[in-house]
């Protein structure tokens, strides 16, 4: 398996559904290549990174994500949804 | 009296979930709203919307979700229900999320790091970064908002929500392949991004 074809199947994710030849030459291709090895640490420092930005609310006070904010819209919601029609209105 | 501070989540996973939402069972729809909320509000940033935006789209997306229980059967989660809307919702919003194209700069980019025997030619740099500092995150940020918002809402369900391919693929309406090009592109192109940031 070339380094190309580590890199495509490591960031697309496609992993599973590649067979377990493949697989294992994945595996043991990453044993051989500190290339490949760096590449396949940034995909998953990229998950660790998108975690730690979206897991926690924007320092921005108009976010929705707020605690106050989120209490507030969830109670519109709730409140919203209580009167809601049973059927959906075709002109709307 | 519901218990408000704490919905009995477990109504999510039960067989009469889409009966008691049909019937706008109040409690039914606060594990849901209290549950999926943040999750939804999460989900629309990552696809690239500003707050306001957001906050109308979450409150849509809860409406449609509860006009349309009379189709909600209960054959797939209803996560997956509230999201699939969700994405409806971010797609009538930004027009341009359509369709994915069927060839993307990024995968120029991407050939372009190795020979013709697909090995590396231009190997990925070595990145000390603090995932948690303040900058990194800044940078992660910039480096998304230049990623179409479907690859970016395919990435946020993936990493951030957590939920299997399966999940996502029923969500976004596509194949395995295509949910595939989708995460291959948004995560080369984040990583070249940073790595121009870092040179």
């Amino acid at each position: 398996m070339t380094c190309k074809e580590v890199a495509r199947t490591v960031s697309s994710e496609n992993i599973d559904q590649i067979g377990w030849q493949n697989r294992l030459a994945v595996r043991f291709h990453l044993l051989m290549c500190r290339h490949c090895r760096r590449y396949t640490e940034q995909m998953q420092a990229l998950g660790d990174a998108a975690r730690s930005v979206f897991q926690q609310p924007p320092d921005d006070p108009s976010s929705p994500e707020t605690p106050e904010n989120l209490a507030k819209l969830q109670s519109d919601i709730l409140e919203r949804l209580s009167h809601a029609p049973q059927q959906p209105d075709s002109d709307n | 009296m519901t218990t408000a501070s704490t919905p009995d989540r477990a109504i999510l996973d039960s067989p009469e979930l889409a009966e008691r939402i049909r019937a706008r069972d109040p409690e039914a729809l606060e594990a849901v709203v209290e549950t999926y909320l943040p999750q939804i509000l999460r989900a629309a940033r990552g696809a690239g919307m500003n707050p306001q935006e957001a906050e109308d789209v979450a409150q849509n997306t809860f409406t449609t979700f509860v006009e349309s229980a009379e189709r909600f059967e209960g054959r797939s989660h209803v996560r997956t229900w509230v999201f699939g809307i969700l994405y409806r919702k971010i797609s009538e919003t930004r027009r341009k999320l359509g369709k994915a194209r069927q060839m993307d700069d990024i995968d120029e980019v991407f050939e372009s790091r190795f020979d013709e025997n697909g090995s590396w030619s231009q190997p990925p740099r070595a990145a000390d970064v603090e995932l948690e500092a303040k900058e990194t995150r800044q940078e992660i940020s910039d480096c998304l908002e230049a990623a179409p918002p479907n690859q970016r809402l395919a990435f946020v369900l993936r990493e951030v929500e957590g939920l299997s391919s399966d999940e996502i693929c029923k969500i976004l309406e596509v194949s395995s392949t295509n949910l595939g090009v989708m995460l291959f592109r948004l995560r080369n192109r984040v990583r070249e991004c940073l790595e121009a940031k870092w040179a």
